[in-house]
């Protein structure tokens, strides 16, 4: 499936995203998560399949549409029940409560030809628009690389 | 959808130069598009970076100029308000003469804007001009042109890429200069070592192979037993050293007296950890050493930068690719403003004048003893941004006469006579000097709001006032044109050439031909013999030490989501919502002892003054040891206005400091 996916090691907290998402779209669709002073992960809307959002909500405002969960924001009546039912904590409530918004990709962005803001401006590279096959080769050169460097230490491995 | 036009800009945060594309659409700054072509970061930008567009159309911008009277500001033409500041300045000058002026340019600003400046107070017969890069990297200034002949930043950012250890000494890039550790992450991807020295636990840090959490100041201990390492071991890189270098046989007795144990004990860091970075640091194949305020804001700030070039030279790690000295600057042209000679003791392209001027602090000194009456101020904040806030502040209030020329009512600005309203970066076209010496051109994208105008304009217009037979030009491709003249440095950095550049130019570039400088000292080094010096140096303690009345260690530094004063970070609100309000780090051990719980609003003191901050319990740092950022007022006026000797940096990394409650 298409997505943003994530290297989270790669993430530095430096909230790029959160603010560039705020820009394109009035409000952040992304949030960057930090944990325990260590680590962090930015995490946005999985367009899950099937979605808990869309089963709960009560206007028709969340349907699934070629693997992406679209928000109708003219139907919803801001119940508040999709936030309750993304187990992730990614549906966000707008600003004066009455709506709700998420993480479409930048589908507007989409139809210009033009990637997803947080995407282009991760300074670590940390999010990546791609199709799943792309993320995992990443990984797996990295997996082969290291497997390698273990068990023949005197290796030259250039990942 | 109306017509949209793209302009490339240059960002006005920090020394990386990254590029981005203002997204123009009837006369407004609409949006941002990413330069991806852009070699600095590939396009990506920063938190700071993406809000660069709030700081134009701003409630808060300053639109007239603005005269005091009575103690408050009212709005004036102008005609008025240049005539007030010429009038003022020629008094001065012909009461007290010309040291009794003092200028402050801005590392914000243009090269053009700063040559301007500093030509409009050499012309009046001063040296008394500098700028912030006194509160940040004079000691490089002053440490690598010793060492290498040369003080600037031997190799691009991107060069990180290629290194095989990366030794982070002082630099919280992550936060300071995030598009830098894409390239820390492409040399990890490699297998690059990673060693990140510093007293917290940043986000830099998270990045790291090793960490070393040494006690702030305690750098040369670290640095000399790390060379002691690697002489002894027979690690030192003894060809480079001999055609390359002088002074290895007193640099190799001295570090004798640093074998790993003193230095653990000066420094906090165990002798296996020593030991082991400088292994891996010296056999690296290629390394590069990136240093920051933790090395220079210290009054051993010289000597740190010292010890980093020793380091790096007995190595031989400079002079190709994936190695070198990084240096990182703060400012989008804190080099450029050194570069145009806005600087007491050097001229445009680094030669010494004969009587050097007054530093930043020491105006601040001179200034509250009578001797600087009047004070020009362009595009920088001291109440905010120097040490020992409150003596800046009686400084500033005993001059007879000051204008601040600024984008917003800063709270320098608040106590200025005349306040001129300046344009900020979109609304103005000039060069731009990032960290790695890359010169950059930044168009204009937008107009100015209300009134405000260029700081090349209102500098021009003054200068026309007080010395009308000297030529100021006052378009930015004019300037540039007469600085290709007098700085050689940028002699081939023509208009022609640097506004189709699109990745920009490296300097030295002596003619219209060269291409170009990006790595230093690949042949010889820019000294009389063309070798490095090695120069031994000492450990020395910080000046402000732990007492019974000021029990902790407080050092301050930066966040992702500010920049340096807060000036313009604080006024937008995408990065104010991050982080609306100081805080203050505290250990969990160390707030437990002090009955303060996550949250909690706290009072800081220092000898000097105080602060109120809400308490951010985190590990990051040790026991011991409280981190205030300094991007808000307040911070300032704890630190110590104690200066390194030759390069006169106050000490902000290191003060002594209680909370709450606990007995003084």
């Amino acid at each position: 499936m298409d997505a943003i996916y994530i290297h989270a090691e790669r993430c530095l907290d430096c909230r790029a995203c959160e603010v560039a998402c705020g820009r394109e779209h009035g409000a952040s669709n992304i949030i960057v998560v930090r944990v325990a002073d260590r680590f962090a992960a930015p995490l946005m809307c999985r367009h899950c399949d099937p979605a808990p959002c869309a089963a709960v909500c009560t206007a028709g405002a969340l349907t699934a549409d070629d693997g992406l969960i679209l928000l109708d924001a003219g139907r919803c009546t801001g119940c508040g029940l999709c936030l309750l039912a993304c187990p992730f904590g990614l549906m966000f409530p707008t600003a004066d409560g009455r709506a709700v918004h998420h993480c479409d990709l930048c589908a507007d962005r989409r139809d210009r030809g033009l990637a997803p803001v947080c995407v282009l401006t991760c300074p670590t590279a940390a999010l990546h628009r791609e199709k799943h096959e792309h993320f995992a080769k990443r990984l797996q050169r990295r997996a082969a690389a290291d497997i390698l460097r273990a068990q023949s230490p005197m290796m030259e491995v250039r990942r | 959808m109306t017509k949209q036009t793209f302009v490339p800009t240059i960002c006005p945060y920090c020394g990386a130069g990254c590029a981005l594309n203002v997204v123009v659409e009837d006369g407004r700054a609409v949006g941002i598009e990413y330069a991806t072509e852009h070699p600095v970061g590939l396009g990506a930008l920063c938190a700071k970076g993406n809000a660069a567009l709030e700081v134009l159309d701003h409630p808060d911008r300053l639109t007239t100029p603005l005269i005091k009277e009575n103690g408050r500001f009212r709005e004036a033409t102008w005609e008025e308000a240049m005539e007030r500041v010429a009038a003022a300045l020629r008094s001065v000058h012909r009461a007290s003469g010309p040291d009794a002026l003092g200028f402050l340019a801005s590392a914000k600003c243009s090269n053009e804007e700063n040559y301007l400046f500093q030509k409009l107070a050499r012309s009046l017969g001063t040296n008394n001009v500098d700028h912030c890069a006194r509160l940040c990297h004079a000691p490089t200034v002053v440490g690598l042109a010793h060492s290498l002949g040369s003080a600037a930043m031997t190799n691009p950012l991107p060069d990180l890429a290629l290194a095989d250890c990366i030794l982070i000494v002082g630099s919280n890039l992550a936060a300071n200069h995030p598009v830098a550790a894409r390239w820390v992450w492409q040399a990890k991807d490699r297998g690059a070592t990673i060693i990140v020295v510093d007293p917290r636990l940043t986000s830099t840090a998270w990045m790291a192979d090793r960490f070393l959490q040494l006690r702030p100041g305690s750098d040369v201990a670290l640095l000399n037993a790390m060379m002691h390492v690697i002489i002894n071991e027979g690690l030192a890189d003894r060809d480079f050293i001999a055609r390359r270098t002088t002074g290895f046989e007193a640099l190799a007795r001295h570090v004798q007296d640093y074998p790993p144990a003193r230095a653990a004990a000066l420094t906090g860091v165990p002798e296996g950890e020593i030991v082991a970075a400088a292994r891996t640091y010296a056999t690296a194949p290629a390394a590069v050493l990136a240093y920051c305020m933790g090395i220079t804001q210290h009054t051993t700030g010289s000597d740190n930068v010292l010890a980093c070039a020793d380091l790096a030279l007995l190595c031989g790690q400079i002079g190709r690719p994936g190695t070198g000295l990084m240096p990182l600057r703060g400012q989008n042209n804190v080099q450029g403003a050194g570069d145009m000679g806005a600087l007491p003791n050097l001229l445009p392209g680094y030669r010494p004048v004969d009587a050097p001027g007054l530093t930043v602090v020491e105006m601040m000194h001179a200034a509250e003893a009578g001797d600087i009456r009047a004070m020009y101020i362009m595009g920088e904040n001291p109440i905010v941004s120097d040490p020992n806030s409150n003596q800046v502040r009686a400084a500033l209030d005993r001059l007879d006469f000051l204008v601040v020329q600024d984008i917003f009512l800063t709270e320098t600005a608040a106590l200025a006579d005349v306040v001129l309203p300046a344009a900020a970066w979109a609304e103005k076209s000039g060069s731009y000097t990032s960290t790695g010496r890359r010169v950059q051109w930044s168009r204009r994208a937008v107009d100015p709001p209300g009134q405000a105008r260029a700081d090349h304009r209102i500098i021009a217009d003054l200068a026309a006032r007080l010395l009308p037979d000297t030529p100021f030009p006052d378009s930015p491709t004019a300037i540039l044109a007469e600085i290709n003249r007098t700085v050689p440095l940028y002699a081939g950095i023509t208009p022609e050439r640097l506004l189709e550049a699109r990745e920009g130019i490296f300097w030295p570039c002596p003619t219209a031909e060269h291409p170009g400088t990006p790595i230093l000292h690949t042949e010889r080094f820019a000294t009389a013999d063309g070798r490095a010096r090695l120069e031994p140096v000492e450990y020395i303690a910080p000046t402000e030490r732990p007492d019974d009345s000021y029990p902790l260690v407080l050092t301050t530094g930066r966040l992702a989501v500010h920049h340096n004063s807060g000036s313009m970070t604080r006024r937008s609100p995408s990065l104010r919502a991050q982080v609306p309000a100081l805080f203050v780090e505290l250990h969990p051990v160390d707030a437990a002892r002090l009955g303060l719980a996550d949250g909690d609003s706290t009072t800081i003191r220092t000898v000097r003054g105080e602060t109120v901050a809400q308490v951010r319990i985190t590990d990051a740092v040790r026991e011991g040891l409280a981190f205030l950022p300094f991007h808000f007022e307040g911070t300032n006026r704890l630190t110590t206005d104690a200066l390194d000797p030759r390069a006169k940096i106050p000490e902000y990394k290191v003060a002594a400091c209680r909370i709450g409650d606990e007995a003084g």
